[in-house]
């Protein structure tokens, strides 16, 4: 195709635009098209060096004739269009509003919020107890035993009164079903701390949320359609939930539970460690020790127990990396929340 | 703890693939997951040939080879090896090889002949310390074969991160029994026979346990004449990997009956054990001795010893001595076999500060009743390996058998537990597959539980046992939930909720502060903080609980100032504690609430004009928050507050709770920051009581006045609003004070007030003169009271 004919295909190219008559922001990005230093009259201009060499000259001017019509036209058209919004109304209305400065919930507190919410809604209430615990309560009651490890200086923060800083929420385990005789189905939510070097994976203070149901026939099947349930409310309809067996001095049998991970799926990559699954906390069945510590028959009731990190949980969901930021409290961190 | 999976192989026939392997059993609580223990490097060095070997015309001490690599044809490379040799096998590093150390092999040309690849020495691939020579491989290595593949004898490293009830599993045998179950394969141990010559060896060594509590068996043989060397390579392969560097025949068979058992076994060199005696006692104290690690440990009680009748020889269950150590001359061998008390392990351990192999399985416990099994497989495996000849018996110290435990398991209580339907005859081909044999009658079994499940003592551990093989994720789910009928609601956590809803809605950030801070870090804000001390702390600026929010929140805003972000509107609601000696956690635990704000409220816009901060904000934001929500009036009275200037108390009804002022620096740390702060203790108990009553809104006209007084400038508003009210009658409805002013065309001393008056009745409307008297009455009241005159209009 020759150029010339080019230069006659734009001009229809660029009715064609204005057809629909454009809005205000459209006629710029318009303008950028066809007059714009990358736009495509500048393009023949570059072109034209590969006409013959007595023709450029008229074939300068028909680009020039071109460029002249297309300026003019969209000015013309950018006018109106002032014209216009000034007869409907006298103010500016791309004055910015009044600015309301919004506060904001920390993410520990809006993450805490969903897990309450959701488990407001299948009948658990709201218990809490102190940061500072015997340790009984803490371990003892727990059936920790006497030489277990997580009773060690270097896991466990002891006050110089010989009690501990909780390292769970789970002496308000203890402390509720001393006070109350069962049905028992609460959740737990609180600050815990843990002896730990701080890093970007570790604090040595965060938050649990923990469960208990304390009934006549409660199973473990019970406890994964509660955790099934929580965790497709919580992390979408299509997560997969994975139960491992585990260890804990609290409950017995004791699982770790695994969520499909929610950025592959599942096929795996960097944030689960190429395993495809995220392990979100521990649970299991209460150990008949636990009853007996606060007097229960375990013969005639069973419960469940479950345990999740808070800020584990609130940093895969907002894809936070370094615990830090969370008790740094940056008021540019914050206001993203 | 790594396995391998060809080794596994050995006790199970599995078909399957390393990966579902490692899924299948992570199912079962072994969580495990697939592990190179090799570098990747390695796929780039491989086996070569040596097809002939030149002296380099150039340089005396290299070599130019012509080594066959199993491809196309030889490659000439140079070697400075003194061992090496045509007809070798040799680990040969090709071009494009990048060590750890960054070296890279390129083409090159050495004293003027091109070298085409690197021959390596063990030391040059981290297997050894050796750098004496090139490394030989074996003569019948396939030429080619990377190192990755050689090295491992194309087995995988399977990593197992057991839970610490589970020291049956920490052995390849333990793995492939529960494997066995999971699987309804057979389990099959290693069968040898034991050759011995016909010296006893009750003849050559005798034992006494002084503390059998600590040390319940010790069993122990004698191998004589064995020949110390590298060990073969398929043993080395096999603790490759398992992770376990090989050191020579003797030491490398006692880690594979480890690896393969579970159970730690030791090796003394005979020449060393004294007076034909193994004594095994606790240490005294500040009893010294060196370990293998060439280290001396001052001892205490806590610690049991090995000794034999002179000297210790070794710390039982955690690390041999080095002065009975198997050297590359040692020849006859004495082989420990033995079970120490976990507890006394652990705290041994504790006590030097030092984690092996074998304390970590004793930690957990052993099998005491596998320990005759493990010592004559080693003892053989050892014959295998370096030759020898092991003396007729073993020497057994076990005065007090450790019997099997019998639990009983309830077969409708354990689907009770589980919420499953699992009939009696899987139960107990569960319950077999994992060697806990048994009876049953009725659907009770009463189950043996082997010793080297020290984990069963109860019914419930049965059940976790039946879960854990018919899987958890095979438990069927309900399709309804419980709800009991009956709350437990115990907090005031609604409450806080809708404080932090309130200040979030009128602008104000939540932070989460460290509740750790040092001891020196408490300012009285309340003046009866008395602060929890940690025995433990991490570092010395988090050796204490926070008495209250106020040092957390002054370094948050320091934070936030320091990057230049100083319009802030921060508030924490948190636990703060203080000493309560009548506590049994010594502790009293309060809820705070802090607030900061500082800056601007409201920075200039085109329409507004920037809203500067004052105490005054502060003290609207609590009226607010505390009426708004819980219809609580808070009362504010001046105080000296060594923190604060401007600083009001705040109470509610009679109680002090909380204090607002301008924070004065803090400390010299945290002397940059100023704003105005409060913090408030948040009773348990309110908005408790709140029961909100509607009230009619009246239908007749609202009148509004207002009135302006001028009055000396001592007096409080609040006196002067409390006598508006006094004497205002029903019908004012409202009042607000609008303008205060001081200054040019006022009297010295004197400061004007502008009220806005509503006044309006519920059942008619008011008439002009009623509102006139009403307003007399007021006047009339604060000219009384206060001296007041009526300012004339502006």
């Amino acid at each position: 195709m020759s150029l010339f004919k080019k230069v006659d295909e734009l001009r229809s190219e660029f009715k064609q635009a204005l057809a629909s008559s454009p809005a205000l922001s459209d006629l710029e990005r318009i303008r950028q098209d066809f007059l714009g230093r990358k736009g495509v009259i500048n393009d023949l201009f570059k072109k034209m060096k590969e006409v013959d060499a007595e023709r450029r000259a008229e074939f300068g001017g028909l680009i020039n004739e071109l460029k002249l019509e297309v300026h003019d036209y969209i000015e013309e058209q950018i006018n109106e269009h002032r014209a216009e919004d000034k007869a409907i109304s006298s103010v500016d209305v791309s004055l910015p509003g009044v600015h309301y400065e919004r506060g904001t919930l920390h993410p520990i507190e809006s993450t805490l919020r969903d897990f309450k919410q959701i488990f407001h809604r299948l009948g658990f209430s709201v218990a809490e107890g102190p940061e500072i615990e015997t340790q009984w309560r803490n371990f003892d009651a727990l059936n920790f035993p006497p030489e277990h490890p997580a009773r060690d200086m270097q896991d466990t923060f002891f006050l110089k009164n010989d009690s501990v800083l909780r390292t769970h929420t789970s002496p308000v385990q203890v402390r509720l079903m001393l006070e109350e005789k069962p049905p028992i189905r609460s959740i737990m939510p609180g600050r815990v701390y843990r002896n730990e070097a701080i890093d970007a994976g570790h604090y040595c203070l965060f938050h649990q949320v923990e469960g208990l149901y304390v009934d006549e026939n409660v199973t473990m099947g019970e406890l994964k359609a509660t955790l099934e349930l929580f965790c497709r409310e919580y992390f979408g309809e299509n997560v997969k939930l994975r139960f491992r067996p585990s260890f804990f001095p609290f409950t017995e049998p004791s699982s770790e539970m695994d969520v499909s991970c929610f950025l592959c799926g599942g096929k795996g990559c960097r944030v689960c460690k190429q395993t495809g699954w995220l392990e979100i906390g521990g649970c299991g069945m209460v150990d008949p020790n636990v009853f007996k510590s606060v007097d229960i028959d375990s013969e005639k009731y069973t419960g469940y127990a479950f345990g999740m990190g808070i800020e584990r949980i609130a940093m895969m969901k907002y894809g936070i990396t370094d615990i830090r930021l969370l008790f740094e409290n940056d008021v540019r961190f914050l206001k993203q929340f | 703890m790594n396995i391998s999976y060809n080794w596994l192989k050995e006790y199970i026939d599995i078909d399957l693939e390393p990966a579902d392997l490692a899924a299948k059993l992570t199912d079962a609580g072994l969580e495990a997951v697939i592990v190179e223990t090799l570098p990747e490097y390695f796929e780039n060095i491989v086996v070569g040939h040596v097809v002939s070997k030149e002296k380099h015309p150039d340089a005396d001490k290299l070599s130019v080879c012509m080594i066959d690599l199993g491809d196309d044809e030889p490659r000439q490379i140079i070697c400075g090896a003194p061992n090496i040799d045509a007809g070798q096998n040799v680990p040969v590093a090709t071009i494009g090889t990048t060590f750890p150390d960054g070296m890279k092999i390129k083409k090159a040309k050495l004293r003027g002949v091109v070298s085409n690849g690197m021959v390596c020495s063990e030391r040059e691939l981290d297997l050894s310390e050796d750098h004496a020579g090139i490394m030989v491989l074996d003569e019948n290595a396939e030429l080619g074969m990377d190192m990755k593949a050689y090295l491992s004898g194309s087995d995988v490293s399977i990593e197992l991160d057991l839970t610490p009830d589970r020291p049956d599993a920490l052995g390849h045998i333990g793995v492939a029994r529960d494997l066995a179950a999971l699987l309804g394969l057979e389990m099959h141990k290693p069968e040898f026979e034991i050759t011995e010559s016909s010296t006893p060896t009750s003849s050559m060594v005798s034992i006494e346990l002084e503390d059998t509590d600590a040390c319940p068996r010790y069993a122990a043989r004698i191998v004589k004449n064995v020949t110390i060397a590298e060990s073969p390579a398929w043993m080395r392969q096999r603790l490759q990997a398992a992770g376990i560097r090989s050191i020579n025949n003797v030491v490398d068979a006692a880690n594979y009956v480890l690896m393969e058992t579970g159970h730690p076994l030791h090796t003394f060199d005979l020449r060393y054990v004294e007076g034909e005696k193994i004594i095994v006692r606790r240490a005294t104290d500040k009893e010294k001795i060196t370990t293998l690690d060439g280290k001396e440990r001052e001892l205490d009680d806590s610690v049991l010893l090995i000794c034999d009748g002179v000297k210790p020889v070794a710390v039982a269950g955690i690390m041999g001595g080095e002065n009975s150590e198997v050297k590359d001359d040692t020849t006859d061998l004495l082989l420990e076999s033995a079970y120490f008390e976990p507890v006394v392990v652990r705290r041994g351990a504790k006590k030097l500060q030092l984690s092996t192999d074998a304390s970590h399985r004793f930690e957990r416990g052993t099998d005491p009743n596998g320990i005759p099994y493990a010592l004559d497989r080693l003892a053989t495996l050892i014959v295998q390996v370096a030759g020898g000849e092991i003396t007729e018996g073993q020497v057994d110290a076990y005065p007090n058998t450790i019997e099997p435990a019998e639990v009983a398991l309830r077969a409708d209580r354990c689907n009770a537990i589980l919420g499953t339907d699992i009939d009696t005859a899987t139960m107990g081909k569960i319950l077999n597959g994992l060697e806990l044999f048994h009876t049953e009658s009725d659907g009770v079994f009463q189950v043996k539980v082997p010793t080297f499940r020290p984990d069963i003592t109860r019914e419930i551990d049965l059940v976790e046992e039946v879960g854990r093989i018919y899987g958890y994720n095979n438990i069927p789910l309900p399709n309804h939930f419980r709800i009991a009928n009956k709350t437990n609601q115990k907090t005031p956590d609604q409450m806080r909720e809708k404080i932090i809803d309130h200040l979030a809605a009128v602008g104000f950030n939540q932070i989460y502060g460290n509740g750790l801070l040092a001891v020196d870090e408490h300012p009285l804000v309340f003046g009866d903080e008395e602060a929890m001390l940690l025995a433990n702390p991490l570092s010395r600026d988090m050796a204490s609980m926070r008495s209250s929010l106020l040092i957390g929140m002054a370094k948050v805003a320091d934070y936030n100032i320091n990057r230049r972000q100083s319009d802030l509107r921060l508030f924490e609601l948190g636990q703060v504690s203080t000493i309560d000696t009548g506590s049994d956690t010594g502790a009293r635990e309060t809820s705070h609430l802090g607030i900061f704000i500082s800056g601007e409220i409201r920075n200039k816009q085109w329409s507004q004009a920037a809203e500067p901060t004052d105490v005054f904000h502060m003290k609207g934001v609590l009226i607010s928050t505390f009426r708004d929500l819980f219809g609580v009036e808070l009362k504010f009275l001046a105080a000296e507050h060594d923190l604060l200037t401007e600083a009001m108390l705040v109470f509610m009804g009679e109680d002090i709770v909380g204090v607002l002022g301008n924070l004065k620096p803090v400390n010299q740390s945290l002397k940059s920051v100023s704003g105005i702060y409060a913090e408030i203790r948040i009773p348990e108990n309110l908005g408790l009581n709140r029961a909100i009553q509607y009230k009619k809104v009246s239908i007749y006209p609202a009148v509004e006045r207002d009135l302006s007084i001028l009055i000396d400038s001592r007096i409080a508003y609040g006196e002067i609003n409390d006598a508006i009210k006094k004497n205002a009658g029903k019908s004012l409805v409202y009042s607000r004070l609008y303008d205060i002013y001081e200054g040019k065309s006022i009297a010295s001393g004197k400061k004007s007030l502008t009220f806005r008056l509503v006044f309006q009745n519920e059942k008619r409307t008011l008439t002009e003169k009623e509102i006139d008297k009403d307003f007399k009455r007021i006047l009339q009241g604060l000219e009384n009271a206060y001296n007041a005159t009526l300012r004339e209009a502006i």
